[in-house]
């Protein structure tokens, strides 16, 4: 029997559970992966204005991960909607749009102008920026800052919203939590952990923005986690991510309670490492006789104790 | 631009801390153009876990061979040099943008220090077999850290070859050889690769006489093809990404 790996979240119909990361994938890459595989697609993303990115050193290499500080570069969601998006809308998989604000009314407008769109299918707010109007810290790290952006641009628009969740934060149920209860469809983590490096010789940090965010396989661990706590704690889809480089990873998130999982930093190592990844979740689903990926997400099997102490 | 398997037919020391890899590989060596990189795919697990940019050294369509020459730096390339005959390599390309040489041009000169002389030793090469007059200033921190001069002076080229050891690669000794050149009417454009002293004077040297000259950067990249903008360089139109922007920009559009 064929698994049915297919999932829903809210109007977004995937027919498989693996979608890129935000700042990972992009339209150069149409060559190199099978768009029209993927469970949606999902560009990098954009903001109200244009931005300039951060002053270079902006990557490095860590062992098995990466670090960034791309500071989302990007042309501003007028350009995008004008100059760009028309390329995504040629493939028939889902298109999600990453949005980042540094203001709730930054926010409303993008998702105004989105909801406008009809090749939009689904909406992942990246709340992972500093609010300005707060003097910097991130919507991501307060439950109330959470739920209010969700209420915020709820409003204006019934295609699905996806809160993507930083993991810098002390208990990440409660912002989860708090963003279901502003209208989230879903919630997707984590994004990348906050981290530095500095070049001994010259002791200054190695990248530009001075700290940035590591991602790959160095944070799987940590994001299995934050996933199987999330998923406990709310009632919408949860889509996993962090460091996932093979089917056996995202397995791995979805038995935890994923939903949906995101491939990020491996698309820079093998581009069409998504198209592998929807084949070997596709084959354990038969070896191990799961019917569907509801079935199979949040399957995993704890027993009683679970001691809190390492 | 492919992702393809590559056979190893050769990989062996050169000098000092440099290393030459020979790929049979028809998909790029048929397609790829002076200036051009590869990502290499240095090991199959997480660590390191990013590919490794090259530069096209030297390229034989016809027997589908390609050469990049390396220099021996951290994991990546310490795995690349236990590659043995026929061990298969992942290499994605060829990425980026290419050098090219003016029809009304009569000369070249390229200058290539250290590892960058693997960029522009191919367009050097290039230049002498068309029959153009072709320099090729190439310096590095000793003698054996400057790779190419025999191939490139078999094909034609006058090599030059400076290094820190021998006192002999200060910027005032190029800049009389290329003034030189370039006041007896040799040289219509000048490429640069590894230095950001010697881009400096291709700049200087460039606007004083109205030169049509290219630099090539190597930087730190992540996806190789224009998606993650990890690569950036400052140019007088914002930041724009080395592997795909570039690698190969006007001398005049860049921030040295």
């Amino acid at each position: 029997m064929i698994p049915n790996t297919k999932v829903q979240i809210r109007n977004i119909l995937m027919n498989n559970p693996v979608m890129p990361a935000s700042g990972t994938f992009g339209i150069e890459m149409s060559n190199l992966v099978d768009f029209n595989k993927l469970g949606a697609m999902l560009p990098k993303s954009i903001t109200f204005n244009p931005k300039e990115g951060n002053p270079p050193r902006r990557i490095m290499e860590t062992p098995s991960g990466m670090l960034n500080a791309v500071g989302i570069q990007n042309k501003g969601i007028h350009h995008f909607l004008q100059h760009e998006i028309h390329e995504f809308e040629k493939f028939t998989s889902p298109l999600i749009i990453s949005i980042s604000g540094y203001s709730r009314e930054e926010f409303i407008e993008m998702v105004k102008l989105l909801d406008a769109r009809e090749g939009v299918d689904g909406i992942e707010l990246n709340i992972s920026c500093p609010n300005l109007a707060v003097g910097g810290e991130s919507f991501g790290m307060d439950p109330v800052a959470t739920y209010d952006i969700l209420r915020a641009v709820r409003r204006y628009t019934d295609k699905a919203i996806i809160a993507k969740l930083t993991p810098n934060v002390g208990d990440i149920t409660l912002i989860a939590k708090a963003a279901q209860e502003g209208g989230a469809d879903s919630v997707s983590l984590i994004n990348t952990v906050t981290a530095m490096a500095i070049d001994i010789r010259t002791r200054k940090p190695i990248l530009g923005n001075i700290t940035g965010g590591l991602s790959g396989p160095a944070i799987k661990p940590l994001a299995v986690r934050m996933v199987w706590e999330v998923a406990n704690a709310v009632t919408i889809p949860v889509i996993g991510v962090g460091g996932i480089m093979n089917a056996n990873d995202a397995i791995e998130f979805i038995i935890a309670g994923a939903s949906a999982v995101q491939v990020g930093t491996a698309n820079f190592v093998i581009p069409s490492i998504m198209e592998d990844i929807i084949q070997g979740i596709e084959k354990y689903m038969v070896d191990y006789n799961f019917g569907s990926i509801k079935e199979l997400s949040g399957s995993i099997i704890t027993g009683n104790s679970v001691n809190t102490c390492n | 631009m492919k992702d393809c398997l590559g056979t190893v037919i050769s990989n062996e020391f050169l000098s000092d801390r440099y290393y030459l890899i020979r790929l049979k590989c028809d998909e790029i060596a048929s397609t790829i153009k002076e200036g051009q990189f590869v990502l290499f795919r240095c090991s199959d697990g997480n660590d390191p876990l990013l590919r490794r940019p090259f530069s096209v050294y030297r390229y034989f369509p016809q027997s589908g061979e390609i050469e990049f020459a390396y220099l021996l730096k951290g994991r990546g390339t310490e795995l690349m040099t236990r590659l043995k005959q026929g061990d298969k390599v992942e290499i994605l390309g060829p990425l980026g943008n290419y050098f090219e040489i003016g029809e009304s041009t009569t000369g070249i000169a390229v200058l290539g220090r250290g590892v960058g002389i693997a960029s522009v030793a191919v367009l050097a090469e290039k230049a002498a077999k068309e029959n153009l007059y072709s320099l090729a200033i190439l310096s590095g921190r000793n003698p054996g850290s400057v790779i190419g001069k025999d191939f490139l002076t078999e094909a034609g080229c006058e090599v030059v070859g400076l290094n820190d050891e021998e006192g002999t690669s200060g910027i005032d000794g190029i800049r009389d050889i290329l003034t030189d050149r370039i006041e007896k009417g040799l040289i219509q454009q000048i490429y640069s690769c590894g230095s950001n002293r010697m881009g400096k004077l291709v700049k200087d040297l460039s606007i004083k006489y109205n030169l049509d000259s290219y630099i090539s950067f190597e930087e730190h990249m992540a996806c190789g093809i224009g998606v993650c903008k990890g690569c950036t360089c400052m140019t007088k139109d914002g930041y724009k990404t080395v592997c795909h922007d570039g690698p190969v920009f006007g001398i005049g559009e860049v921030d040295l």
